[in-house]
């Protein structure tokens, strides 16, 4: 019987020793770090920072791919270009059967607050951390990058939806429930923030981090695009100035070499969104797609761009006289800089091209033609030297305070650099207001493409209308020079210059109410 | 050969004591009681008596027991199944045998006796493997399935678990995709219980979790499926998908038994779709592309060719089906070695399989061991070992996956990718890419360069194993501790090669590769349990009394590991140092652990009255400290009315049995193992100075007050034996609710989270009953049987916190309707006359007679995502089963059938215009064909959305196995030195009866486009042996 007992005895601590350990059951993720004791040194919060900026790389914001959307993208669905297949991004939305539930408004909706959430956490916990755990400067400096950040994603925000909700804090699930901010109260939040965190930043940064030079282009361009609502010319203006007066940027001397991988980091070059695919951070916009087959650039972009005699096609005795095709000869140079055209050839001339346009910008000639549709390690140019003068440019004009000189001398250089005839030579002298705005909006159309803002530019101007109409106008046309799969374009004035609210977030947001003119 | 065993007396109590060395004085007393009994019964009258006792199918029964009744004087076949007892003139002889009724002889003179001793189907589920035990099935009080291995094998087929569809009522068993190496079974039982949560239910090998369908079926002892509250709870947290314990065979007391058997099996495709030939494709095309607004894409002189195959570099007639798809061999070879002593026993398999994929460029290929040994060191302590294992290696196609849910799926992209038009091969011997149209974007993929091209294969290496040591305490107490474990580790080598393609006229085709690259990965899994169980028996009069308790505790971990690399100087050398350029490696580690105690009571009175309670209380990793231990409890009680002595015995009421629980069972399968501690992704890298910088940033948001899901389950059941037992009925009625559902509800995405926290908010109710019907009888030497089972489960969201639906593509989570219904526009058939779309309304100016006319549910003259409603029910409104089989001196035959009834799939076949259509296509609507089976060719907008009219009903019946045997009788075997040998014809999948032909009705519900490998007829010769 004591035996027996000896046994129950050993039976019971076997059954004990194992049944009841705790740290059995602590289980940590092996490959995250966890939240509770982050956000104490300077390292957690340059981590925290690169998430932010990491968001940026988004193929929905300054990447892009014809499978997902982004900055290049938005081009195709103005009169720049169209995508070969309605399901493509951005398909839907040129054609004006866009719904709440339409795939690019959903998603481009998710990536923007991604990076808004993000820099909302850098800005709110670096600015709580002990000042013993990091330099006063530095933490200023971290939370000023990533109110540029923000800044920049309301700014998309507030073009295409208009009034969305405006979060600037840390949220948990239950505080998620955030009505609509009218476009004007979020386009003040952002102006004011950066005004009171520009100079927090430095005038020369590590490559790829922002500058107060990006900060002051992010300000004008938020004016610019909002002014009216909440931003105004007169500071557009301002704040252009103030970057040219920074004295540290100009234009790259050729044109077609700036969107090159080699030459991504020059002086004309204000703030990029980096990428390199050899880190695992591969670009789409500088792969092969934009001379394949997911989307073509329109005539009407391609005819935009004046002989080298510095007249329209057509008008100069230069035109071609087969009109069936168009031919970049004789042409402005920064067409074949960014296009690609009948004639042309590509890969050291293994691949020419038929009557059809497609995107040359950002594409490496270098790159292998199917594997890197893709990959590339071309960085993105979110604001250039040569945007900053077209924006100052514009603003002058608009703000109705302004001699011809000073705008048309900003103009100028941008078409000295690539040879073109100045304004006063082709256009000549005493130009109305009116004329001049015409003389900017062209600049700006061909200097300018596929770098995210022509979809944008018809949108602030509320041109979307008359330019989806002439190209219905256009569209046989079109067709004849055999592009394929010409579709319909229908653009609804009354409700087409907002994107609707994603039907999803109005579903999970209960204090969300669509726009009127979707139905809300 | 002789053994000395089958001459002890095999009086139970007398052999005990024998064994008993440390009671030699009660072993003396016993040898003295034998000594006298047979000193008296030598002065009586006496005959010797020789026989032989064989089964009805001619085998003899080694080891039968022969027992003079009323006396102790008995003894055992031999290994031919005769045997020469002394007894007394007039004595009754009680031949029993398991597995077998018993009979009674009485013996009147000493002729010779041949004895054939009939099946016992009942007998045989005498005992059934419940957790942690065995419980006799007269006591079981919880709703339990079980089938025996034997009912498993003989059916060749390559995944085991394919097997069991069909055998257990309310146990659902699909076939989704049956890639070789790649063909796990879905296994749902009594519905699905979670939205977010795994539906999968519980597998244990002996004991230890693991998967099924890489174990021979040779192997398999038995399988038990554990269904309601009362018979899984001893599982706790992992149990409220079900359980299924399957148990491998272990060698016995008795000489080495050597099996063998081998198959040859044939492979095709259960469903051969019948696509168009080229002349009729391009006329359907064309016609589709004017009725779109273009212009015709085939000219009539290049159908003309087509038709004349005068062309045939440009115009062939290919049927890329056939291209891609072959009979393929399968070949089964299986060897075993049970046997022991009563010290120790041994059973010693392996297995080979090796199959050819019905798909070109796929394969797969396995060995298989397996030791099982127990030893009895001593009367009160007993040890034992299992070790099993495989190599596998499964090979598939490299440029495109043989199957998946994407468009790039070998499956599909025959419907999608291909065109009839188009060669296989050139006649200057390069592939056929292009048709006479020549352009670069219609290059098809060629299925048959692409299963040639590339090497994408993945080896496994498993090995599980477990040792026990069993000890009893005192009288009716044991302890047995139980140590295991798994390793699995998976390594993928894929190898993309470069290439170029020429057209006829020797110019390139755009589709080539200049860069080969190498991808590897590694994925090891490892998982180590530790059981140890207490159990006491006590009965105290007519009161039984079964007392287990028991500790349990599992971790798991797997690291995973991905490189690729670039540039290889050739495509033969494709090892990762031979990559030159973009050479990157990803890797990451994952860890469970659960550890649990439980316990369980059985009472009974006279085996009438039952009782039974089980508790489990687990603690898991997966939930933060608060949140982390759970305890399920269930009762469960038994009546066995025909026990009573109020009921008469009755030829016609044998048994009867009413069966009542109820229970709370645990799910925490989420396929995420910290849902519960907010962490920061790491990986949000950004790129400064030319240089990545570490970035991290919230991906996901977690809920810390996280918990299991808890599911419900109440089982009412009555148990029936007719006629002697030869008619079997079970019922069962029962209700599954889960109420703190895991729901992982949309959140939104101004919070800037790929995924909302998981929660606790859901409530899912399912409401369904299974009944099961056996009968046997036997006229002469002529066997018959046959069973049939059926089973319905009503699956209904309650609640989701509030939320009035989540639509997600086309099905919908919506409050008092299924887990995804299906959700799209309802079709009311094709406009037939312009009147009629005018009358109708719609706002859409492409809209013509012959083109689908759908409800505006919200009448606004628009028809978009606005109208769409429920259409339709994922899950059938029954499943059921039936086998029939009878048997004839040596010959035997079992049909078993299959079949689903009311499901409802998407059959999305001829919606798209991208590739080859299906010949019924040719039936479309014009104004000469206004009842056609599909609308007119054109208005692809409207007419190829997701809508009722391509919701068809996906019922099927199927001959899934159809088995013909012969067993060599014992003449021949006496000649050959064998014990039996038995020659099969086996037929799998081999008729279907479903309402559409091109489709495979058998797939998921998100499956619309046929993605999924399909699956297989099987028509298989073998050979069983033993010696």
């Amino acid at each position: 019987m004591k035996k027996t007992i000896y046994k129950l005895i050993l039976v019971m601590i076997v059954l004990f020793n194992t049944g009841c350990s705790e740290d059995f059951l602590e289980r940590e993720s092996l490959s995250s770090l966890a939240n509770d004791n982050f956000w104490t040194t300077e390292s957690d919060a340059t981590l925290g920072l690169m998430g932010a900026y990491s968001a940026l790389q988004s193929k929905w914001i300054y990447d892009s791919s014809p499978y997902e959307g982004g900055s290049v993208r938005w081009d195709f669905m103005s009169d720049n270009g169209y995508t070969t297949w309605q399901w493509m991004a951005g398909g839907d939305i040129a054609q004006g059967i866009h719904t709440a539930e339409s795939w690019m408004v959903n998603d481009t909706w998710k990536a923007l607050y991604v990076g808004i959430t993000r820099a909302n956490t850098v800005i709110q916990k670096v600015g709580e951390m002990d000042a013993t755990n990091i330099d006063e400067a530095t933490a200023k400096q971290i939370i000023a990058e990533a109110s540029v950040i923000r800044a920049s994603l309301y700014n998309i925000l507030a073009i295409l939806w208009k009034d969305v909700p405006l979060i600037t804090e840390i949220q948990n699930v239950t505080e998620a429930n955030v009505p609509k901010s009218t476009r004007e109260k979020t386009v003040a939040f952002i102006i004011s923030d950066l005004e009171s965190v520009y100079e927090d930043l430095p005038i020369s940064n590590d490559w790829g981090r922002l500058t107060r030079g990006a900060a002051l282009g992010t300000l004008a361009r938020i004016n610019l695009f909002h002014a009216g609502y909440g931003g105004t010319y007169e500071k557009a203006a301002e704040y252009s100035q103030e970057v040219i007066d920074l004295g540290v940027y100009s234009l790259f001397p050729d044109y077609e070499d700036l969107f090159e991988i080699v030459n991504e980091q020059n002086n004309e070059v204000i703030w990029s969104i980096q990428f390199d695919r050899l880190q695992d951070n591969s670009s789409s916009i500088g792969g092969n797609w934009g001379i394949l087959d997911y989307q073509r650039v329109l005539p009407d972009l391609v005819q935009e761009y004046y002989m080298t005699d510095g007249l329209p096609y057509g008008e100069s005795e230069l035109s071609d006289s087969d009109d069936s095709s168009i031919l970049s000869d004789n042409r402005d140079p920064r067409l074949s800089g960014a296009i690609i055209t009948h004639g042309d050839t590509f890969r050291n001339g293994n691949k020419s091209w038929d009557n059809q346009a497609y995107m040359r910008k950002w594409t490496n000639d270098e790159l292998d033609w199917d594997q890197d549709a893709f990959h590339s390690s071309q960085d993105f140019y979110v604001i250039r030297y040569a945007h900053v003068l077209l924006m100052r440019a514009e603003a002058l004009l608009m703000s109705g305070s302004f001699t011809e000189s000073d705008v048309t001398g900003l103009v100028d250089q941008l078409r000295a650099r690539v040879g073109m005839p100045l304004v006063a030579a082709v256009e000549g002298t005493g130009l109305s207001q009116e004329e001049l705005l015409d003389i900017v909006k062209h600049e700006r159309r061909i200097e300018t493409p596929f770098e995210g803002l022509r979809y944008f530019d018809l949108m602030r101007w509320e041109e979307l209308e008359e330019v989806y109409a002439k190209y219905m106008m256009e569209k046989q046309d079109i067709i004849d020079l055999e592009y394929p799969n010409v579709g319909d374009r229908i653009f609804d004035p009354g409700k087409h210059y907002k994107w609707p609210i994603p039907q999803s977030e109005i579903d999970a947001n209960s204090s969300l109410i669509q726009h009127t003119e979707w139905g809300g | 050969m002789t053994n000395k065993l089958h001459e002890i007396p095999i009086e139970q109590n007398g052999l005990f004591l024998l064994r008993n060395r440390k009671k030699p004085k009660l072993v003396l007393v016993a040898l003295f009681l034998v000594a006298g009994i047979f000193a008296s019964w030598s002065q009586r009258s006496k005959l010797e008596i020789t026989g032989k006792v064989s089964s009805y199918s001619g085998l003899p029964l080694p080891g039968a027991s022969v027992v003079e009744k009323g006396t102790k004087n008995g003894l055992q076949t031999d290994f031919d199944g005769e045997f020469r007892i002394v007894v007394n003139t007039g004595a009754t002889l009680q031949i029993t045998y398991v597995g077998y009724k018993s009979q009674e002889i009485q013996i009147v003179n000493n002729n010779p006796l041949n004895i054939i001793l009939e099946d016992d189907v009942s007998q045989l589920d005498d005992v059934v493997v419940v957790g942690y035990g065995k419980q006799k099935k007269e006591n079981l009080t919880g709703a339990v399935a079980s089938i025996k291995g034997r009912e498993l094998t003989n059916v060749p087929v390559p995944s085991t678990g394919a097997l069991i569809q069909g055998r257990l009522p309310g146990v659902v068993v699909s076939n989704f995709s049956q890639q070789p190496g790649a063909d796990d079974p879905q296994i749902r039982i009594r519905g699905i219980g979670s939205i977010t949560g795994g539906n999968n239910p519980l597998i244990l090998v002996d004991g230890i979790e693991s998967t099924i369908s890489q174990i021979p079926a040779e192997d398999i002892a038995s399988v038990t499926v554990l269904k309601d509250a009362a018979s899984a709870a001893i599982y706790g947290v992992r149990a409220a998908n079900g359980v299924v314990l399957i148990t491998t065979k272990r060698g016995g007391e008795s000489a080495p038994q050597v099996s063998f058997s081998t198959s040859t099996s044939f492979q095709s495709p259960i469903v051969e779709p019948d696509f168009l030939d080229s002349w009729d494709y391009a006329r359907i095309r064309n016609e589709w592309s004017i009725g779109n607004g273009g212009q015709a894409v085939y000219s009539d002189a290049d159908i003309q060719a087509m038709r004349d195959g005068s062309q045939p570099d440009l115009w062939a007639n290919t049927d890329w089906f056939d291209v891609a798809f072959r009979t393929a061999p399968m070949q089964k070879h299986y060897v075993a070695v049970r046997g022991g002593s009563n010290k120790v026993s041994y059973s010693v398999s392996m297995e080979h399989l090796n199959q050819d994929g019905i798909l070109k460029g796929t394969s797969f290929d396995r060995t298989n061991f397996r030791t099982n040994i127990d030893v009895n060191v001593s009367k009160n302590f007993k040890t034992g070992m299992n070790v099993y294992g495989y190599r596998s290696k499964q090979i598939e196609t490299a440029l495109f996956p043989a199957s998946g849910s994407g468009d790039n799926g070998l499956n599909y992209s025959i419907r999608r990718f291909t065109r009839p038009t188009v060669p296989v091969q050139l006649s200057n011997g390069e592939w056929g890419f292009l048709d006479g149209r020549g352009t670069d974007d219609n290059a098809i993929r060629n299925i048959e360069w692409i299963s040639q091209t590339g090497k994408d294969f993945t080896e496994r290496y498993r090995v599980e194993g477990q040792v026990y040591a069993e000890l009893q305490l005192i009288e009716g107490l044991t302890f047995k501790s139980t140590l295991g474990g798994v390793f699995n580790n998976s390594a993928r080598t894929k190898f993309i090669p470069t290439y170029e393609h020429f057209d006829i006229n020797g110019g390139l085709v755009s589709n080539n590769n200049v860069i080969n690259s190498l991808l590897n990965n590694d994925n090891k899994f490892v998982r180590t349990v530790f059981n140890n169980v207490l159990k006491y028996n006590k009965s105290l009069g007519e009161h039984n009394f079964k007392v287990l308790l028991g500790q349990s505790s599992q971790f798991e971990r797997t690291d995973f590991m991905s490189v690729t690399a670039q540039d290889f100087a050739n495509n033969e050398l494709f090892e990762l140092d031979a990559g030159v350029t973009n050479s990157d490696f990803s890797g990451w580690a994952s860890e469970f652990a659960i550890q649990s105690l439980f316990g369980r009571l059985n009472y009974d009175y006279k085996g009438k009255y039952l009782f039974e309670a089980n508790v489990r209380r687990d603690g898991s990793s997966r939930f933060s400290k608060d949140n982390r231990y759970g305890v399920f409890p269930s009762f469960s009680a038994g009546w066995n009315i025909t026990e009573e002595e109020f009921v008469p015995d009755s030829k016609t009421l044998t048994y009867a049995k009413l069966r009542g629980s109820w229970g709370k069972l645990g799910n925490q399968d989420f396929n995420n193992n910290y849902p519960f501690a907010q962490t920061l992704s790491t990986g949000q890298n950004y790129i400064i100075n030319g240089s990545e910088v570490g970035g991290v940033a919230v991906t996901e948001l977690v809920n810390s007050d996280l918990t299991w899901e808890t599911s419900v389950l109440t089982n009412v059941g009555l148990d029936l034996g007719l006629f002697s037992n030869k008619v079997q009925i079970n019922l069962d009625y029962f209700e599954k609710d889960c109420e703190d559902c895991i729901v992982r509800l949309p959140i939104p995405s101004t919070l800037g989270a790929s995924e909302g926290p998981f929660q606790n908010v859901g409530k899912i109710s399912n409401k369904g009953w299974e009944a099961n019907i056996t009968y046997n009888n036997s006229i002469g030497e002529f066997n018959y049987s046959a069973n049939f089972n059926v089973s319905q489960v009503k699956n209904k969201i309650v609640d989701i916190d509030g939320l009035e639906d989540w639509i997600s593509g086309n099905t919908i989570n919506m409050e008092g309707e299924p887990i995804g219904a299906y959700y799209a526009l309802k079709s009311l058939g094709i406009y037939q006359t312009p009147e009629e779309v005018t009358e109708h309304g719609i706002n859409d100016a492409n809209l013509a007679p012959g083109d689908l006319k759908y409800e505006d549910l919200d009448g606004d003259g628009f028809i978009n995502g606005d109208d769409r409603q429920i259409i339709g029910n994922p899950f059938p409104k029954f499943n059921y089963a039936f086998n029939v089989s009878a048997q004839y001196k040596g010959f035997d035959l079992s049909a078993f059938f299959q079949g689903i009834e009311g499901i409802d799939r998407f059959y999305w076949y001829n919606t798209e215009n991208t590739g080859n259509f299906t010949r019924d296509i040719l039936d479309y609507w014009s104004v000469d064909n206004t009842d056609a089976r599909f609308p007119r060719l054109g208005n692809e907008a409207n007419n190829s959305q997701f809508s009722s009219f391509y919701l068809r009903d996906a019922s099927y019946l199927r001959l899934k196995n159809l088995n013909i045997g012969y067993s060599l009788p014992k003449s021949v075997m006496d000649k050959i030195f064998a014990e039996s040998l038995r020659v099969y014809f086996s037929g799998y999948n081999l008729l279907t009866f479903t309402s559409e032909e091109d489709y495979d009705p058998e797939r998921a519900t998100g499956d619309d486009r046929n993605r999924q490998y399909p699956g297989a007829k099987v028509i298989s010769f073998g050979l069983n042996i033993t010696f």
